[in-house]
C-alpha cells in the first residue's frame, strides 16, 4: 500500500505514504470514529473531501518529505476535515478545507529540526499550530483564503505578524521556534 | 453575554458592575466550562483552538465567576448549557485563571487587547439565569496577529482542566 523512499534516512517518510495512510483510514481509527453521527460527515462526503485532499496534495509542496516527528501533527490536522457543522456546539462551523490545506502546506515547509507542533481546531472553522515549552509558546492561526498569523512568546518577549504567501515561513517565526 | 459589546465600551464595563455581584477584581478567578474533549489534551491542559478568533473578536469568550457559584449551581449551569448541544454532551470540567492575567494582554503600543467584565445572563429557554457570568472580548480592533497573541496567552494563562465529579 505504501512505499518508503529508500533514498531517505530512516527518520523520514514520504508524504505519499502519509497520503495513502490518511485516505485509507490509517493504521489507527480516524479521529472522528467515536464521534456521534451529527459530528461526522456522511461517508460519501468524507470520501469526497479526502479525494480533494489527495488531489490537492499533488502540488509541488507535497513533494516535501516530512520528518517522522511531524506525522502525528499531520494526521491530527488532517482529521479536522471531518469536523462538520455543530462539532463544537450550537453555532460552530465546519473546519475550513482552506485552513487545513494551508496548515499542512505550512507543516511541509517547517524545518525538520524544529519541534513538532500541536494541531488544534476552533469553533469558527479556523485551525492552529501550537507549540509550548514551559512559559514559551507560539501559535500560528490559519484562516480562509490562505491568510495566517503568528505570535511567539520567548522569554517574555513576543513577536507577531500576519502573512499570506506560503512561499516561505516568516524568518522571525522560525527564529522564535528554534528558541522554544 | 451582552449582544456584541462594543470594544470601546469595555473599559467602562469593567468598572461599572452589570450584576448584583459587583465588578470583577484583579484577583478574582474566572473559569471556562469545557464541553468538548477535542479541546483537552491528555495532560489536562487545553488546546489553543478552545479560544476561537470569532469569539475573541465578536461574540466574547464566555466565562463564569467561580466564587459566586456553589458547586451545585456551577454543575446546573454546565448541564443546562450541555443540554443545548446538538448531540448528547456532558460538561467535562472547568479551567481557571485570575482576572488580572486576562487583563494583562497588551499590544506593542501598550494598549489592552482584551477586556473582562461581569455580564449576567437572563434566564432563557432551558437555561437558568446566571448572575455569575462574565465575558472577555476584544477591547480594540484586533489584527489576526493580535488574535494569535491572545490565543497563545490565554492558553498559557488558564490552568489545567479541573474535572467535574462524576
Amino acid at each position: 500500500m505504501f512505499q518508503m523512499n529508500r533514498t531517505l534516512s530512516p527518520t523520514t517518510v514520504t508524504l505519499a505514504w502519509l497520503t495513502t495512510v490518511m485516505t485509507a483510514g490509517g493504521t489507527t481509527p480516524p479521529a472522528g470514529a467515536n464521534r456521534a453521527p451529527e459530528e461526522q460527515l456522511a461517508p460519501k462526503e468524507a470520501l469526497r473531501r479526502n479525494d480533494q485532499t489527495a488531489n490537492s496534495l499533488a502540488q509541488p509542496w507535497t513533494e516535501k518529505v516530512f520528518p517522522v516527528a511531524f506525522v502525528e501533527a499531520y494526521r491530527k490536522m488532517f482529521s479536522f476535515r471531518a469536523l462538520a457543522v455543530g462539532w463544537d456546539g450550537h453555532g460552530s462551523k465546519a473546519i475550513l478545507d482552506d485552513s487545513v490545506n494551508a496548515a499542512l502546506a505550512f507543516l511541509a515547509m517547517l524545518p525538520s529540526d524544529l519541534p513538532p507542533p500541536e494541531a488544534s481546531a476552533a469553533s469558527d472553522g479556523t485551525v492552529d499550530w501550537y507549540w509550548r515549552n514551559g512559559l514559551n509558546a507560539a501559535t500560528v492561526t490559519f484562516y480562509k483564503d490562505r491568510k495566517a498569523a503568528y505570535f511567539a512568546l520567548i522569554d517574555n518577549s513576543g513577536v507577531k505578524n500576519g502573512f499570506k504567501s506560503f512561499d516561505e515561513i516568516p524568518a522571525p517565526l522560525i527564529e522564535s521556534l528554534r528558541q522554544l | 453575554m451582552t449582544d456584541h459589546a462594543q470594544p470601546q465600551r469595555c473599559f467602562s464595563c469593567e468598572s461599572i458592575a452589570l450584576s448584583d455581584l459587583g465588578v470583577i477584581g484583579p484577583e478574582e478567578v474566572v473559569a471556562r466550562i469545557l464541553f468538548n474533549p477535542q479541546h483537552i489534551k491528555a495532560d489536562g491542559t487545553v488546546r489553543s483552538g478552545l479560544f476561537s478568533p470569532t469569539d475573541i473578536r465578536e461574540k466574547g469568550v464566555s466565562l463564569v465567576r467561580l466564587e459566586h457559584l456553589t458547586p451545585e449551581a456551577l454543575m446546573a449551569q454546565a448541564n443546562a448549557v450541555a443540554a443545548k448541544y446538538h448531540k448528547p454532551r456532558t460538561a467535562e470540567g472547568v479551567i481557571e485563571c485570575e482576572a488580572k492575567k486576562v487583563r494583562a494582554i497588551f499590544d506593542t503600543q501598550g494598549e489592552r487587547l482584551l477586556c473582562l467584565y461581569d455580564d449576567p445572563t437572563k434566564a432563557m429557554k432551558d437555561l437558568p439565569a446566571n448572575q455569575a457570568h462574565a465575558t472577555a472580548i476584544a477591547a480594540v480592533e484586533l489584527t489576526d496577529a493580535d488574535i494569535s497573541q491572545i490565543k497563545t496567552l490565554l492558553t498559557l494563562a488558564f490552568g489545567p482542566l479541573r474535572r467535574f465529579a462524576c
